[in-house]
């Protein structure tokens, strides 16, 4: 039985997939890889933390908070600037994200958000916005399996 | 400043092109780098021209060869004559 840790991203990612925002782009899940030059958006999810604490004086269970960073890729077109670019991928994927349900042993995934932006010029503008989520969700300790 | 003639650098590698409407001649290179600390692979398109060939304020202005039509992005003189003209897609 896979972990919480990787059963959050699991339902993040069947989210994800399929967009129409996404024309086509993948989505990548504990990838590190480089937008192909032929992919016009795409979307990275990957896990960076969870900091945990014990939930009971018998230290069956646990809470976790977790850190999750999701990265949109987008290319602008030339009548476009970058932000008008990752503005069209961002809008459908905060929505596919809230409308989801919560993943197992979680309360939901978009307590505290974050978003950063970041542009670089080359033949079109290129631009990333990254989603820093925080999820706080609750296991067993003895196996990381999600609990209520 | 070099002081013979920069045409030959031109002759072999080089395009014609126009920049600005005015024909110029360019060595084109588009090479593909990693953006965004490594998140996007893009290209950087870019040529080189004679810096006496380059108006002033080249920066927004378009730059058509066979490659395709670009706008200037980035001018970047070298100081021996010779300028790289980083691109956009027009």
């Amino acid at each position: 039985m896979p972990t919480a840790i990787l059963s959050l991203t699991t339902p993040i990612k069947a989210a994800l997939v399929g967009l129409p925002a996404l024309n086509g782009g993948q989505v990548y899940r504990g990838r590190d890889v480089v937008l192909p030059r032929d992919a016009q958006r795409g979307i990275r999810i990957n896990t960076v933390r969870h900091a945990g604490k014990t939930l009971d004086v018998a230290g069956t269970h646990l809470l976790w908070t977790g850190d999750l960073a999701i990265t949109l890729m987008a290319r602008a077109t030339s009548q476009q600037d970058g932000e008008e670019a990752i503005d069209e991928l961002l809008g459908p994927v905060w929505a596919a994200l809230l409308a989801m349900p919560a993943p197992p042993g979680a309360n939901g995934i978009a307590l505290d958000p974050l978003i950063a932006i970041a542009l670089d010029e080359a033949d079109q503008t290129v631009t990333t916005a990254t989603l820093a989520l925080r999820i706080t969700h609750i296991t067993t300790a003895a196996d990381l399996q999600p609990a209520t | 400043m070099f002081d013979h003639d920069l045409a030959i650098f031109f002759a072999d590698a080089g395009v014609d092109g126009t920049l600005a409407g005015q024909p110029v001649r360019v060595i084109f290179d588009a090479p593909a780098e990693e953006m965004l600390g490594g998140v996007m692979l893009a290209s950087q398109p870019q040529v080189q021209i004679a810096t006496a060939s380059v108006p002033a304020s080249v920066e927004g202005l378009p730059l058509v060869i066979p490659q395709g039509a670009y706008t200037v992005r980035l001018h970047v003189p070298d100081g021996t004559g010779m300028s790289t003209l980083h691109l956009s897609q027009a």
